[in-house]
């Protein structure tokens, strides 16, 4: 647990939710609450939250939906260009559950450092305000194999709850249609400074074997690789495939 | 690659119903699998264990010369070990990644019914994790990168597609 969600957990009231405005990719990376999370009790009265970076969040009284105005304390404008930064927002909880937003940004000179990349595509300039957000609305779905002869992943079904989203697949067996089970994915967008989910990773994990999914999306289909690892004793080799899918739709 | 040689096939094995378990009457050997291809003979034919990776060793520069990226590729083989080098673009000049040792998987559906190694490689920067596969499609190299961040910089983890000619 970072510094800033210490705090934002110490702060606040029973009667707050915090929503997360990312996805999966942000909450692995960040252990933040994720969305519709209750918080530990607290009285009202003012207090003072402290992030330890600048990840986009949002209060709300429980029950309400949408958030009410003066809510949000998503840090704003916030220098982010080359360095890491401390966002502080000031805020205030009234008895009435509605919270009065003060916002304050502070740019702590020390903790400023230089961005790190491995390749100059990852050195970018990042809009504040999008932090932490990803689109993921281009994922969700029926994915449906292109080989209808295929001896493995028949389908994909990707599904969104409470922000996460989910996998379930299903492959081609002996006796009909093998159910692998749900499974988190992990979105990825197609450049650093994109907030609209591209692809995804996640893995499923057997006991006799492990089955690593690298998925990305181009020109309107999945193209799944597929690393499948066995832990067994049966001198199978590890072995790699690569797949494409197609979105289920109702349009034709 | 002859397949009557192979340990076990799969027209004297029945399936045992709904376990998933796939049952060999020659060789009484019972086979987990979570889908058909799991059982493919190919999987334990002595071939695949030795496929050639004449194709992967090398070194490979970016088709695209004023990639943003990955640079350069370099791959060895020592004995059944893979190493990857990798070459990043840099601001002023080249960024060398740290070496990785691949994982080697058989790609026996490949284009064209090619039957060739894929390598599979984690490159850790600290503040950022790369997890890339590597295959080679009629003689280009295509690396694909999955990249985390673990920074709190606030750039998003992407994907990223490059593709490699074969300098020496």
């Amino acid at each position: 647990m970072t510094l800033g969600t210490e705090l934002l957990h110490k702060s606040l009231g029973s009667g707050w939710v915090a929503a997360w405005q990312g996805g999966p990719p942000q909450l692995r990376t960040h252990p933040l609450p994720r969305g519709g999370t209750d918080l530990m009790p607290r009285r009202t009265g003012s207090c003072q939250v402290v992030l330890t970076s600048c990840h986009a969040y949002r209060l709300m009284p429980r029950g309400t939906d949408p958030m009410p105005r003066g809510t949000d304390l998503m840090p704003r404008r916030t220098d982010l260009l080359h360095r890491v930064c401390r966002v502080q927002v000031i805020c205030t909880l009234t008895s009435v559950g509605v919270m009065k937003g003060d916002q304050k940004e502070t740019v702590l000179k020390g903790d400023q450092k230089e961005m790190q990349f491995s390749q100059i595509r990852d050195r970018v300039e990042i809009d504040s305000e999008t932090i932490g957000m990803m689109d993921v609305s281009g994922l969700p779905g029926t994915w449906i194999n292109s080989n209808p002869d295929t001896s493995g992943i028949a389908r994909l079904a990707i599904s969104e709850s409470n922000g996460m989203l989910t996998l379930r697949a299903y492959a081609v067996g002996p006796d009909g249609l093998i159910d692998w089970g749900t499974t988190e994915i992990n979105v990825f967008a197609a450049s650093p400074v994109s907030r609209a989910g591209a692809g995804f990773t996640c893995i499923f994990d057997f006991g006799f074997a492990e089955t690593e999914l690298q998925a990305m999306i181009m020109k309107g289909l999945l193209v799944l690789a597929q690393l499948h690892r066995f832990k067994d004793d049966s001198r199978r080799v590890d072995y790699f495939v690569r797949e494409y899918f197609a979105l289920e739709h109702e349009r034709y | 690659m002859c397949e009557s040689t192979l340990p076990w096939s799969t027209s004297d094995t029945k399936p045992k119903s709904g376990s998933g378990r796939f049952e060999n009457s020659t060789m009484t050997q019972n086979l987990e699998f979570k889908q058909s291809r799991d059982l493919q003979p190919a999987l334990t034919d002595p071939a695949t264990r030795t496929l050639n990776a004449d194709k992967l060793i090398g070194r490979w520069v970016n088709t695209d010369p004023e990639t943003q990226g990955v640079a350069e590729i370099k791959i060895e083989q020592n004995g059944k070990e893979f190493l990857v080098n990798v070459v990043g673009a840099g601001l002023d000049g080249r960024i060398v990644w740290p070496k990785a040792r691949a994982r080697a998987l058989a790609n026996l559906e490949e284009e064209a019914g090619q039957r060739t190694l894929s390598l599979a490689a984690d490159f850790d920067f600290g503040f950022m994790k790369a997890e890339t596969y590597l295959r080679v499609n009629k003689g280009v190299l295509v690396i694909v990168l999955f990249n985390t961040f673990n920074d709190d910089s606030g750039r998003s983890n992407y994907l990223n597609r490059e593709f490699f000619y074969r300098k020496d």
